[in-house]
């Protein structure tokens, strides 16, 4: 936006939420534009979020804010009458924004949330209450989903623009400290800003004062975008971004400055499924692996101005592995909390069956518990508590998350959270023992065939959900089985070049080994010769074990040099044996 | 003869030691094979290491180890599914990579409705092989027995990755078929096996 264009727009909150995940990128850019300068206007500072960044938009700012003028000025015969209103749940309402890009290139000191509340006629808490609202909206409608995606879009002002928004949001709804410092190196200043306002706004650390969102609701909203990235099946694509894939790319000094903002990829497609990452990416990684199979190497990269990169950018790489260790972290709380509600809920259960007993003697059983005889009840958590009671967050969490993994009809739902979790249990021991340790609620009604978990009689998650798919093939294979093969399918293509690695670094070793030898000694070893009828095996049933003594036989092995070109380990083991029964025999 | 006899163990000492030192070796080689031979026929079995696993098994993989290619091809063609599970289990169990690679080439090869189970099984580390039941420990009634075991190693435990990949990529696109036409315990059976590959994705 230039300089002389101070521009208040009113446009209603879907159409400015539909804009995001409009196909027109100009229009995304636009309406990620105004929701920063809501989310500016409510942090009272106009400072960039990254100043590595910061040097590509400059021209698509000017064009997404005359965009917006005309849009607003489109929209301002139907969002009169709605002006400094609240914000609707669907969008019913305005949202009112005021940019000043002056103040925000110049870095002039910016106007307190009150002069921009009177300036936009909206008052402050007001202000902040939209831009709750908004998140809250985001997280419902799927914009998020769009928002992550625009970390990998071809445009660099589209990456910059959904960086500052996700930032933002992520910085608003989580209050953990640790969050924030992960933030502070790039955000400097401004978030030790961010930080006290979000003190200031978090429920728990002042009063609540008119305006703020009630605890409840302050959950509300957490949930609200844990599940929703998880839901829409952002983690496995969070994953990817804070990897980063390889690209090759033109030198900025070769190309004009157009081509130079965009990365030589497809688009990233919006309405992504989990198969649709995976297809994305495999081009990605093709891509780069044709420029390496193209003879493009580190050194030759310089001289044709092209180099080889990390896709996206460090910040955004930065920001998706930040949001997946908060993610990880909110879970594993919610499921300690979930495991002590359930386990509590177990004692109190168990309490009440004893309790039965004396109270209501039934008198047709013959196996009536005698009221003298009964042992004295335990005493029950409420009682006498023994842990600290499980936070409503946590197990609300994590019964949005089980609930519909468990039951829900819509596989394609219950895949994205399975492969969240999977995703998320990676980056934390902790957390993925908890995963699989952590018991189904009571609610969900058991299925018919239950399979039993190695070692433990309990009844797990993923044994529960396996049991609950079982006479569905169709969804046990889309929301268990290709997400397993894909999870094995990349750990096979990385031990396969770990594989590769090693060997081109151990090739002189190998070849000491493999070089054969003059000496040809060769062990004698015994085995066991067993009747048929032993032979056979089921799958289900462990083969039945044979005295030895009448059936061994002596064995007379290849020489010690082949062996040991195939086994080090056997070739030692009979080498010693081999030498010591030498020796035996020449005392 | 008694001196010839001492002058042989010394050489054949000789040639053990160097041999572990990895130098190079100058000696008699082929006396050394001949005395080392006869010198172990004479020993009682119970001098003798006992391998887990049954003698077939053990003939057939010291053949692949000194076979080529084309032979051993026909040869775990000829092989029932157990055996070449267990000669799996035995590669692994010494890390012979070559080998294990082939069995798993000739066990992916072999994937069908019937066999499924079993090599999803054997894919997972989940697999066993018979073992003579008797003391890992050398004892006065057994004399110096000492009883290599398999199943008792860690590197057979571990689930193989590119066998793992393709039983579920066949379940993947055969799992209604495989479904239809196992029996409920089967069933049953691999989805307990599916619970098992999720624990080894899932815990650390």
């Amino acid at each position: 936006m230039s300089a002389d264009q101070s521009t208040v727009t009113m446009m209603p909150v879907n159409e400015l939420l539909s804009l995001i995940v409009s196909d027109v990128w100009q229009f995304q850019v636009m309406a990620l534009d105004l929701l920063l300068h809501l989310v500016r206007s409510n942090a009272g500072t106009e400072r960039e979020p990254d100043s590595t960044l910061t040097n590509s938009n400059k021209q698509s700012s000017k064009a997404a804010s005359q965009k917006a003028t005309i849009i607003g000025k489109k929209d301002a015969g139907i969002s009169d009458n709605t002006a400094g209103g609240k914000v609707g749940r669907r969008g019913t309402n305005s949202l009112m924004t005021s940019a000043s890009s002056k103040a925000s290139n110049s870095g002039q000191p910016q106007l307190s949330k009150q002069q921009q509340g009177e300036s936009s006629g909206v008052a402050p808490s007001t202000s902040i209450l939209q831009w709750w609202s908004i998140c809250q909206e985001m997280c419902k409608l799927g914009i998020l989903r769009s928002l992550f995606w625009g970390l990998l879009s071809t445009k660099a002002v589209m990456r910059r623009r959904c960086y500052q928004v996700g930032h933002r949001i992520i910085a608003h709804i989580w209050t953990r400290f640790s969050f924030i410092i992960r933030f502070y190196c790039i955000e400097n200043m401004q978030l030790l800003k961010e930080m006290i306002l979000i003190r200031i706004l978090s429920p728990g650390a002042q009063n609540n004062t008119s305006g703020q969102l009630s605890k409840k609701e302050f959950i509300a909203l957490k949930i609200d975008c844990v599940t929703s990235i998880v839901e829409q099946g952002l983690v496995p694509l969070l994953e990817h971004i804070s990897t980063g894939v390889p690209v090759v790319r033109a030198n900025r000094d070769s190309i004009s400055p157009q081509s130079a903002e965009a990365v030589p990829l497809a688009p990233a497609p919006l309405d992504c499924s989990f198969d649709d990452w995976q297809r994305y990416y495999a081009g990605l990684q093709e891509r780069s692996v044709c420029g390496e199979a193209a003879g493009i190497s580190e050194t030759a990269v310089a001289s044709e101005r092209v180099e080889t990169t990390l896709f996206p950018e460090v910040p955004l790489r930065e920001l998706a592995a930040s949001v997946i260790n908060v993610l990880v972290d909110m879970l594993k709380t919610s499921f300690i909390d979930a495991t002590q509600e359930q386990a509590s809920r177990d004692i109190i259960g168990a309490d009440q069956d004893s309790g039965a007993a004396p109270a209501a003697p039934s008198k047709s059983t013959k196996n009536a518990v005698d009221p003298r005889k009964a042992q004295p009840p335990v005493p029950s958590p409420t009682q006498a508590p023994t842990n600290p009671p499980a936070s409503p967050l946590g197990v609300l969490l994590y019964k949005r998350l089980v609930n519909p993994l468990l039951v829900s009809g819509n596989n394609k739902l219950k895949a994205n959270i399975f492969v969240g979790l999977l995703c998320l249990g990676g980056f934390d021991a902790e957390f993925s023992q908890q995963l699989w340790t952590v018991p189904v609620p009571h609610e969900i009604p058991r299925p018919l065939l239950v399979l039993s978990s190695s070692g433990t009689n309990t009844l797990n998650l993923f044994s529960f959900l396996l049991s609950s798919l079982a006479k569905d093939p169709t969804a046990l294979c889309s929301v268990v089985v290709s997400p397993l093969l894909q999870v094995l399918s990349a750990a096979l293509q990385q031990q396969q070049r770990d594989q590769s690695a090693t060997m081109q670094s151990t090739d002189g070793v190998t070849a000491e080994f493999s070089r054969p030898r003059k000496a040809v000694l060769s062990p004698i070893i015994c085995c066991v010769s067993y009747t048929p009828s032993h032979q056979h095996r089921t799958a289900t049933s462990k083969h039945s074990q044979q005295a030895f003594d009448a059936q061994q036989l002596r064995m007379q092995c290849p020489s010690l040099d082949l062996i040991r070109r195939h086994s080090i380990t056997l070739a030692t083991l009979l080498q010693v044996r081999l030498c010591s029964t030498i020796v035996r025999a020449s005392i | 003869v008694q001196s010839e006899l001492d002058g042989q163990i010394e050489r054949c000492k000789q040639l053990l030691l160097a041999d572990q030192s990895g130098s190079r070796v100058q000696t008699d080689i082929v006396d050394a094979e001949t005395f080392s031979r006869v010198v172990t026929t004479k020993i009682p079995v119970t001098d003798l290491y006992l391998f887990a696993g049954r003698y077939e098994i053990w003939q057939e993989l010291f053949s692949h180890l000194q076979d080529t290619s084309f032979l051993m091809a026909n040869s775990l063609k000829a092989m029932t599914l157990r055996d070449t599970i267990d000669v799996l289990l035995i590669a692994r169990k010494f890390e012979m990579k070559l080998l294990a690679e082939e069995y798993v080439s000739s066990l992916i090869a072999r994937i069908n409705v019937a066999d499924f189970s079993a090599i999803f099984e054997a894919a997972l580390g989940l697999s066993t092989i018979f073992e003579p039941k008797t003391s890992s420990k050398p004892n006065a009634s057994a004399g110096n027995i000492r009883v290599v075991s398999v199943n008792d190693s860690d590197a057979i435990r571990r689930p193989h990755l590119r066998l793992c990949c393709a039983c579920l990529s066949y379940l993947s696109t055969n799992l209604e078929q495989l479904f239809r036409l196992s029996n409920a315990q089967t069933s049953t059976f691999i989805l307990q096996l599916l619970h098992q590959c999720l624990e080894l994705v899932i815990l650390p």
